[in-house]
């Protein structure tokens, strides 16, 4: 089951005049792995906490499925929202936690859950408050992952993970959104970690959505060109460096825009090597200070 | 049918209603109980002289006043309900509204069984006396008007309580406190009109008596419930 996400024009204040999201509009289609991404601040969190109507925008609208999510019986108990440290009672036990959501959920899988617990090694006795962080994270990821919700949302929820459990979350998010197909939107600072994963990339900054594209078509907005000194400075005339290093003779740039099938076969001539650019610096440039909106939108 | 059909067929009020209770149920039962020693304890000594206190010994009806300390721990309880499940139950999908009507309805259960168990402190008062051969007369009450006057008193203080946790849970310390005041006020007003004493009223009395308490109970039901539905979801109080 998959259920399409539109927002539109959507507003929210803070202390009555701090803009935590300014007329932010886009449409998710269902059955994709989206990835928010956004510096501190950003307005992430209180995006998704108003897709998951964890409180209400001040203007705008939110539809996920066609209708507005606020107090709806309906859509509330399909978005799963998880963050870290997030909402669970410290003095209740995991069974407890996993009891409570296994009743909430509709499409909850009660051996999938056992399955997470046992990998994670959290202790079905012991309560919140007596987890350690990392822990705390992995009850979080279990209850997303095994609520199957329609809507899932992780939002930091595996901060707290050591990297062997983090890279376990990563392959068993894959493999069970291929078995069940919904739709997922991770919002994370590990760019690096989890950027495969994505299929499609919001970029939120200073509360204003700066970008949304297919995660491929932005990775080839941006390139990497090695290759001798004076040839690189040469090629790189008139294009926007984001980030270049030098070791002997030889240098590393990474460069923002399509190149065009000219520049590439003039590279190949000056001996010039051109490969894909990660995710993150394209986001680092993309959220830099003083980057045009124009820039962003049309590279 | 499985368990796992009947909890899927369960909505969302009596999920929230069914997983307050689980929580609860043993914290009510072990207040009980200690309580009930502890203050049957205390009365005995008081009635052997070990405690001098020449005004419970001599009112030969110490049960009667022994809902006090039940009202404060359902007041306690009420503070703590949005404060310590809110966000468990919106956060597994659960409406304001329906944690609002199962919130209601778990305030309903602590109330009869409260009243239930204060009543069954008084057959356990006689055997003790019977046991312990002391000479008191026992002038019980109508224990159907204090059955209904409890009940409408436990409700009424759990439900404070609960107005008071969301207040300061929604709002800023300041406003906090003046939901925490409102709260107080109906609870002082619900107390002054049973200090009247019942027995001795007529009926129609004490038909006006548990209407009002009735009304004060569902004003603050009401503005709670005006508070719950706007509420955001929060990590911690800031207070």
């Amino acid at each position: 089951m998959t259920i399409t996400i539109e927002v539109s024009r959507l507003g929210l204040l803070y202390d009555k005049s701090a803009k935590a999201l300014d007329d932010v509009t886009f449409r998710l289609e269902g059955g994709k792995i989206y990835g928010l991404l956004g510096r501190n601040g950003s307005g992430k969190t209180s995006l998704l906490s108003i897709l998951a109507s964890f409180q209400q925008q001040t203007s705008g609208e939110v539809r996920i499925d066609g209708e507005a999510p606020y107090e709806n019986e309906r859509i509330v108990n399909q978005v799963c929202f998880i963050q870290e440290n997030g909402y669970l009672s410290e003095s209740f036990k995991v069974r407890d936690v996993i009891k409570l959501a296994s009743d909430c959920w509709p499409n909850w899988d009660a051996d999938y859950a056992d399955r997470l617990l046992n990998q994670f090694e959290l202790p079905a006795k012991k309560q919140i408050m007596a987890l350690s962080r990392g822990m705390k994270s992995a009850l979080g990821v279990t209850i997303g992952l095994a609520s199957r919700a329609p809507i899932t949302i992780f939002d930091e929820a595996y901060l707290g993970m050591d990297a062997p459990s983090r890279y376990y979350f990563y392959e068993e998010l894959l493999k069970d959104y291929m078995e069940h197909p919904r739709t997922i939107i991770l919002s994370t600072h590990l760019i690096e970690e989890v950027s495969d994963l994505f299929e499609e990339v919001l970029i939120l900054d200073k509360g204003k959505l700066v970008l949304q594209e297919e995660a491929d078509k932005l990775r080839s907005r941006g390139s990497a060109i090695i290759g001798p000194a004076d040839a690189v400075d040469q090629f790189a005339e008139g294009l926007t460096i984001l980030s270049e290093q030098k070791l002997g003779g030889t240098k590393s740039i990474t460069v923002f825009g399509e190149l065009g099938a000219e520049r590439e076969k003039r590279a190949t001539a000056d001996g010039l090597t051109i490969g894909p650019v990660s995710l993150q610096d394209l986001f680092v440039h993309l959220t830099r200070k003083g980057i045009g909106s124009d820039e962003r939108k049309h590279g | 049918m499985s368990a796992n059909m009947a909890k899927g067929k369960r909505s969302p009020v009596m999920k929230v209603a069914f997983h307050l209770w689980s929580a609860y149920r043993h914290v009510l039962v072990w207040f009980w109980v200690i309580f009930t020693v502890i203050y049957f304890g205390i009365n005995e000594m008081i009635m052997r002289g070990i405690i001098p206190d020449e005004s419970i010994r001599n009112s030969g009806r110490e049960w009667d006043g022994a809902t006090i300390s039940p009202r404060i721990f359902l007041l306690v309880l009420g503070i703590l309900l949005t404060i310590g499940s809110f966000n468990s139950f919106v956060s597994n999908g659960i409406t304001r509204r329906s944690f609002g009507r199962g919130g209601l309805l778990f305030a309903g259960l602590l109330s009869i069984s409260c009243t239930v168990l204060h009543l069954l402190g008084y057959p356990i008062e006689m055997l003790i006396i019977e046991i312990s051969g002391a000479e008191r007369s026992m002038q019980y009450p109508n224990l159907a008007i204090v059955a209904i006057t409890n009940l409408l008193m436990y409700f009424g203080y759990f439900c404070g309580g609960w107005l008071i946790g969301t207040g300061f849970y929604r709002f800023h310390w300041f406003k906090g406190l003046l939901v925490c005041l409102l709260a107080v006020a109906f609870l002082i007003g619900m107390e002054t009109m049973t200090a009247t004493e019942l027995t001795g009223s007529t009926a129609a009395d004490q038909g006006i008596i548990l209407f009002v308490l009735a009304l004060a109970s569902f004003l603050i039901v009401w503005i709670n419930d005006g508070f719950l539905r706007k509420i955001a979801v929060k990590r911690k109080i800031t207070l």
